[in-house]
C-alpha cells in the first residue's frame, strides 16, 4: 500500500525526481508493474471575509497603499490560502472531503466563506 | 467544589485560574491536559487564557478540535459549569458551545489594560455574588476580542438577557468611547441557552487578590464555590 496515494499495487519504495518535482508534486512510486506517477490531487482554498465583516486589516493595508501613491483602490479585502496535498484520487470524493474541512475546521462560517479548486 | 483547568499547549493563564481558585475553594482544581480525553467527574470547567496552539490558523480554532474538548461540549450540554475565560472564550465560540467569532480587535493593537464592565446577568452561578447593573474593573489582554454575531443572534442574546458583561465608562454608560475592541453593543461576555456556559474577554482571575491592585474579580471565584459546593 503506497502511504502518499493509497494504491495497493504499490511495492514499498517512492522516490522524488529533482527538486522542482517537490513543489509540482509529480511523486514518482513503484508499483509491481514498474514506477509509475503519484496518483492524487492537490486542493487549493481561499478563505475570505463575507460581505459586511468589517476587515481592519485591509482597511490598514488600504490606508498604506494610497500613502505609497498607488492611487484608484476602492477596498482591500485579506484572506487565506491553504493548500493541501491529496491522497485521494477520485475528485467527487476529495471534494466532499475538503468541503467538510473547511466547513469543520479551516473556514469559520460564521465570517469565513472558502472556495475550492482541485488540481487533478 | 471539585475544579478542572483545562491546559493546552501555549495556555499561560491556567495557574492564574489555579491561584484564583484555591483562594476561594481552599482546595487545587486538577490541572487537566488538552491532549487526555479522560476528564474526571468535576463540578467546574475552566478554559483558561493564553494562545493555545500559537493561535494558528485561527484564536482558539485549533485547540476546540483537542480530545479533551470534545469532552467539555458533553458536559456542558449535560449542565456542567464552564467558564471560558479570553483565549477560553475563542475556544467555546469556536467549538459551538457559544454562538459568534471573536475577531480581530478593531484597532488592530493588542490591548493590555483594566477595563470597566457593567454586569448584566446575575442569575447564573458564575455571576451571583455580582449586583445587576453593577460596574466593576477588570482587565482585558487580547488581540482577538472584537465579538461579532450576525443581528439576529445578537437580538436573540440580548431578548433572553444572555449579555453578562459589557464594556462600560466608569459610571456605567454603555458606548463606543469605551468599547476597547470593537465589540458588538459592546460585549465582553456572554451565556449560553442553558446558562451554565459563560464566555468572556477580560480576566477575572487577574484580579482577584488584593495584592494584585484589586479584587472585582474574586466574587467570581467565590460565588463559583457558594454555588457548587451546595450543590454537591
Amino acid at each position: 500500500m503506497c502511504k502518499i496515494c493509497t494504491n495497493r499495487d504499490f511495492r514499498g519504495y517512492s522516490r522524488i525526481y529533482g527538486p522542482n518535482d517537490v513543489f509540482n508534486h509529480r511523486i514518482r512510486v513503484r508499483f509491481a508493474h514498474g514506477w509509475g506517477n503519484h496518483q492524487g490531487m492537490k486542493a487549493r482554498i481561499h478563505i475570505t471575509l463575507k460581505n459586511g465583516v468589517l476587515d481592519p486589516q485591509g482597511k490598514a493595508t488600504e490606508h498604506a497603499l494610497s500613502g505609497l501613491g498607488f492611487g484608484g483602490i476602492n477596498d482591500v479585502r485579506q484572506g487565506k490560502y491553504i493548500e493541501l496535498d491529496l491522497a485521494e484520487s477520485d475528485p467527487a470524493k476529495a471534494r466532499a472531503s475538503v468541503e467538510a474541512m473547511c466547513a469543520k475546521l479551516l473556514a469559520n462560517t460564521v465570517i469565513e466563506n472558502y472556495e475550492i479548486d482541485l488540481d487533478e | 467544589m471539585k475544579a478542572a483547568v483545562i491546559v493546552s499547549p501555549g495556555s499561560n493563564c491556567d495557574r492564574d485560574v489555579q491561584v484564583a481558585l484555591r483562594q476561594s475553594a481552599g482546595s487545587d482544581p486538577i490541572m487537566h491536559w488538552h491532549g487526555d480525553a479522560n476528564l474526571p467527574d468535576v463540578d467546574l470547567i475552566v478554559v483558561p487564557g493564553g494562545f493555545s496552539y500559537g493561535d494558528y490558523l485561527r484564536a482558539g480554532a485549533l485547540a476546540a478540535q483537542s480530545p479533551v474538548i470534545r469532552e467539555v461540549v458533553a458536559r456542558a450540554n449535560q449542565g456542567v459549569p464552564v467558564l471560558g475565560i479570553c483565549n477560553g472564550f475563542q475556544i467555546l465560540t469556536e467549538c459551538g458551545l457559544l454562538p459568534g467569532v471573536l475577531m480581530r480587535n478593531a484597532g488592530l493593537k493588542f490591548i493590555c489594560r483594566d477595563v470597566d464592565l457593567r454586569v448584566e446577568a446575575t442569575d447564573t452561578v458564575f455571576t451571583r455574588d455580582y449586583v445587576n447593573g453593577q460596574i466593576i474593573r477588570i482587565p482585558v489582554a487580547h488581540n482577538e476580542g472584537n465579538y461579532f454575531a450576525d443581528d439576529d443572534t445578537l437580538n436573540r442574546l440580548d431578548g433572553e438577557d444572555r449579555v453578562a458583561f459589557r464594556y462600560c465608562s466608569p459610571e456605567g454608560a454603555v458606548t463606543a468611547a469605551d468599547n476597547p475592541n470593537g465589540a458588538a453593543r459592546n460585549i465582553a461576555g456572554i451565556l449560553n441557552e442553558g446558562r451554565n456556559v459563560l464566555g468572556m474577554m477580560p480576566h477575572p482571575e487577574r484580579l482577584a487578590d488584593a495584592m494584585l491592585g484589586g479584587t472585582d474579580g474574586r466574587p467570581m471565584f467565590d460565588g463559583l464555590v457558594e454555588a457548587l459546593a451546595t450543590a454537591a
